[in-house]
């Protein structure tokens, strides 16, 4: 019989059971003799007889970006021993790292755990390869397996992938297949305003269904078991293959059969960049995989560059245009397939059949739990299905694809190919008597509901719109869009781990990653107090859900809306989290940028303010918020800066200011003006005064614009208009005054740069 | 409140760039003399008073004249007119077109000063800074020091 790469896979993902079975004090099923291709995937990884699964170190405490000296040293941490899982929420709660190791104890304790869900599902299960790559990503996210920042989850997924490549490839060259569907910016943020926000959303979700076929058809093509994937998600795939010719081959016509289909679906919008690059396996486990992994992902940009290569023909053919789609502008389709929008609403623009089927998954996304995948066009589904049709390429077949989402994790479908549970952790779910192929789709999908109005039952239940995120907002009825990604990820993943760049640690990153943009991002905005770490500057103390709406979570990046003081005090929560989950070490730091707008200001204007925005703090050097137009550091805007500009400034005077003052930074100052309760006229008073000190601050430092490093220019900036401010503080009830922090803290020249920003804050959570 | 019985000082009229040493003053004063020194010694006018001493010696002085009994009515005549000047250079960024009118704001200091001794401290410190105006980023500077000044004054509860 020949041996499969599915038996291949199952049987490293089962030795990998079995390890944590033996640390757990259970009896595992017996294995069978081993495949030579498993011995040698195993031996190049590391992975020896007496390898034992133990504790992990976080693997983030591993990344030192070379070009910037540490000034302090990172402190070790470890994962806590806990258990991915759902626990009858939605969301499971964030792991935050611990300062030490688990306790032997605390070890016991999870082993215990680990033996009694061995024992209620292995049974029936042993070669349930969903069921368990799922156990092993429970439990194995938390411990290690050989090296002690090396997850037992990460090395059992590529010791498999290598194993498979191994089979029928004695040359031993294996394949680093990469993709990229670019254009998703154009798709997602140039449609127009009509049901925009619902329909963006679901655009984002329809692109990462895209990113998910490719893998599909890459995957059965190349008849490899999705353990061989290393990461899909966002627009980007990396997935592990022989680097043989029919890998080649399979590449080149997939690229072909999707970007055929995307050109004449989204005329040319959306386009996959796919290639692929080989190398010898050895070198997988070698700082020389970093190289190739970087490179790979250049030839990508190569292939942009040369968009729609393939199908130039068709690109350049004229084509009759007619009255365009209201939503995404198409022009190109038969004006009698336009359809109205809204199908409850009388008035209802029309629009093409994507944007038609885009504001109705907008509506249902909400609650999705189960997606099926299917070659049926007839499967018995509440909701209308979203379907990709490949065209046949040469000897390729063409194959149309049925994506059909389900509001209930079992859904009955005899047809289904592939079963995506939306992160869903329990066991349960993946047993055998439910599902043949079923893999977990992380999905960043928090929403706020909005309440279903008496009047419209037509309407289905779903999230906030933009009009009523405004209405909730405090102070300014007005929108956030907040985005937000990882600061210099490409070089994380290019150089981040020195010479220790390996495969399993690159999957391990990727994964962490993963799981907090994907997952735990809604455990956040669903229930905030459980899920913030301990030393957290908090904006609102309040666990009340959110009022925002995720249009795209995943990768290392975000885009979200909401009601404007909440986009705010989430951005703050975001950062302190994500800084915390990985350990706080300083080359892993986030940039964003908020942009506050009317309900009706257009949807692509406010996502490309809100990316100027975050240019912004890209720009100005990372680790930043740009918000109410002006760029600070996080710590500056929380008022936990333990360096300021001010501090090299200070010391070259003869005689500095002697001490820091106790408020330092913007949100202390909000923070008292709104425990004060001052009064609004007052507040009004306070804050006109405080905007016009900015102005003239503002106005001085204009001629500076050149050298802003001058002992002139600095002066100005930290001293001119203190009398202003002393005056402005003047002006200020007794009570206020009487605060003696507030008073010489706002006085001092270490928060003259914060001024303007103090100011807009207040002024728009008071107007 | 009992008033500083002050020496009486001659500063020669006109642009003198010579400084004056004080000697024999008292203590609460210091600051007027601080100021005028720093001032009388700076050899490339005004725009070379560094804003952060500027600031700090505003800062003292502001509630030094509110200590003696200085309300800005006193002196709203010298205020309007810098106003003015201010405003016109604003408008036609030409210094020279206010150069006289910058020299003829130390008249109207000393006629607040003859009729109040409270005025005579901010007098004297304008004077000496006025000597120092001979161009537009001078002038800036002195309209800087007055703002400070006054800035500092309303906000020990000056009017
Ligand atoms: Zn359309």
């Amino acid at each position: 019989m020949v041996t499969s790469s599915k038996d291949v896979a199952l049987q490293v993902i089962q030795q990998a059971i079995a390890a944590l079975a033996k640390w757990s004090g259970f009896t595992h099923p017996t294995l069978e003799k081993e495949y030579p291709e498993v011995t040698r995937a195993k031996e190049i990884l590391g992975w020896k007889p007496d390898t034992n699964v133990g504790t992990l170190r976080l693997v983030f405490d591993s990344v030192d970006l070379p070009d910037e000296p540490k000034k302090e040293k990172i402190q070790q941490n470890y994962h806590p021993l806990k258990v991915i899982d759902n626990d009858h929420q939605e969301y499971p709660d964030i792991p935050y790292p611990l300062d030490s190791e688990p306790s032997s104890e605390q070890q016991k304790a999870f082993q215990l755990e680990i033996n009694q869900a061995l024992r209620n599902h292995l049974q029936d299960n042993w070669v349930n390869l969903s069921l368990l790559m799922l156990i092993l990503e429970k439990f194995g996210s938390c411990l290690s397996f050989g090296q002690s920042d090396i997850a037992l989850v990460d090395i059992a997924r590529t010791t498999a992938a290598i194993a498979t490549a191994l089979l029928n490839n004695p040359a031993e060259e294996i394949s680093l297949i990469a993709g990229d569907l670019s254009g998703i910016q154009k798709f997602i943020y140039t449609i127009s305003s009509d049901g925009a926000l619902k329909s963006l959303r679901a655009r984002s979700f329809y692109l990462e269904l895209v990113t998910e076929e490719v893998v599909q058809q890459l995957l059965s093509r190349l008849e490899i078991p999705r353990t061989n994937v290393i990461y899909a998600g966002g627009g980007n795939l990396y997935i592990l293959a022989s680097g043989t010719e029919n890998t080649k081959k399979v590449v080149q016509k997939v690229r072909e059969q999707f970007n055929t289909w995307l050109l004449d679906e989204f005329q040319g919008k959306v386009f996959l960049a796919l290639d692929y690059l080989n190398f010898p396996v050895t070198e997988i486990a070698s700082a020389e995989f970093a190289n190739h992994w970087s490179n790979a992902t250049k030839n990508l940009a190569l292939h942009k560059s040369q968009k729609f290569a393939d199908q130039i023909n068709k690109f350049i053919a004229p084509e009759d245009s007619h009255e365009p789609c209201k939503v995404c502008h198409r022009d190109d389709v038969e004006p009698e397939t336009l359809q109205p929008l809204n199908k409850h609403e009388p008035d209802s623009v029309l629009a093409c059949e994507i944007c038609c089927s885009m504001f109705d998954l907008g509506s249902n996304l909400f609650g999705v739990k189960a997606i099926v995948r299917s070659t049926s066009d007839n499967v018995d589904s509440q909701f209308f299905p979203l379907s990709f049709k490949l065209p046949a390429i040469d000897d390729f077949p063409g194959v149309n694809i049925y994506y059909y989402y389900f509001k209930n994790w079992k859904p009955i479908v005899p047809e289904s190919d592939t079963v995506l549970l939306v992160n869903d952790w329990n066991l349960d779910h993946y047993q055998f008597k439910h599902f043949k192929n079923v893999s977990t789709l992380l999905l960043g999908n928090y929403g706020k509901e909005n309440k279903t109005d008496e009047n419209n039952q037509e309407e289905a239940q779903g999230f906030l719109r933009a009009e009523e995120m405004a209405a909730k907002a405090q102070g300014i009825n007005r929108v956030g869009y907040l985005r937000m990604d990882v600061d210099r990820l490409g070089q994380i993943f290019a150089k981040g781990f020195g010479k220790n760049q390996t495969l399993p640690k690159l999957a391990g990153i990727s994964r962490e990653m993963s799981y907090f943009f994907k997952v735990y991002l809604n455990s956040l905005a669903e229930q905030r107090n459980v899920n913030i770490p301990q030393k957290i500057t908090q904006l609102s103390d309040k666990n009340e859900k959110y009022n925002i709406l995720f249009i795209y979570a995943g990768g290392d990046d975000l885009f979200i809306s909401g009601a404007w003081n909440e986009v705010v005090d989430f951005a703050f929560d975001v950062y302190q989290c994500f800084r915390a989950y990985t350990g706080n070490n300083p080359d892993i730091t986030l940039s964003g940028g908020i942009s506050i707008n009317d309900a009706k200001f257009p949807l692509y204007q406010s996502a490309e303010s809100s990316g100027d925005a975050e240019k912004a703090a890209k720009n100005n050097g990372r680790d930043r918020l740009g918000l109410f137009g002006q760029v600070f550091k996080w710590d500056e805007w929380l008022g936990t800066a333990k360096v300021t500009n001010f501090d090299a400034v200070n010391k070259n005077y003869n005689n500095p200011e002697t001490k820091k003052p106790s408020l330092l930074g913007i949100l202390p100052f909000v923070q008292k003006l709104e425990q004060q309760n001052i009064g609004v006229n007052y507040a009004r008073n306070f804050v006109r005064n405080l905007l016009i000190t900015a102005q003239i601050q503002e106005q001085a430092l204009k001629k500076f614009e050149e050298d802003n490093k001058s002992e002139e220019a600095l002066s100005t900036r930290y001293y001119l208009h203190l009398p202003k401010i002393a005056y402005t503080l003047a002006r200020l009830p007794k009570n206020v005054l009487d605060d003696n922090d507030f008073r010489t803290s706002l006085k001092s020249p270490y928060n003259a740069p914060y001024f303007r920003a103090i100011a807009t804050w207040i002024e728009l959570l008071n107007r | 409140m009992p008033e500083q019985i002050k020496p009486k000082q001659s500063y020669p009229p006109g642009n003198s760039r010579t400084s004056n040493p004080q000697t024999n003053t008292s203590t609460t004063q210091n600051i007027v003399e601080d100021i005028i020194k720093t001032i009388n010694d700076l050899t490339d006018g005004l725009k070379t008073y560094p804003i952060r001493n500027l600031v700090k010696h505003a800062e003292e002085f502001g509630p030094y004249l509110k200590q003696q009994r200085l309300e800005t009515n006193q002196v709203r005549k010298f205020l309007d007119a810098v106003n003015r000047l201010k405003a016109d250079l604003a408008e036609t960024g030409d210094f020279a077109k206010i150069e006289t009118e910058v020299v003829l704001l130390k008249p109207k200091l000393a006629y607040a000063a003859a009729r109040q001794r409270a005025a005579k401290p901010l007098g004297e410190v304008m004077s000496a800074a006025i000597d120092k105006v001979h161009s537009k980023e001078d002038f800036e500077r002195l309209v800087q020091l007055i703002e400070s000044i006054i800035a500092y004054h309303k906000a020990e509860g000056g009017k």
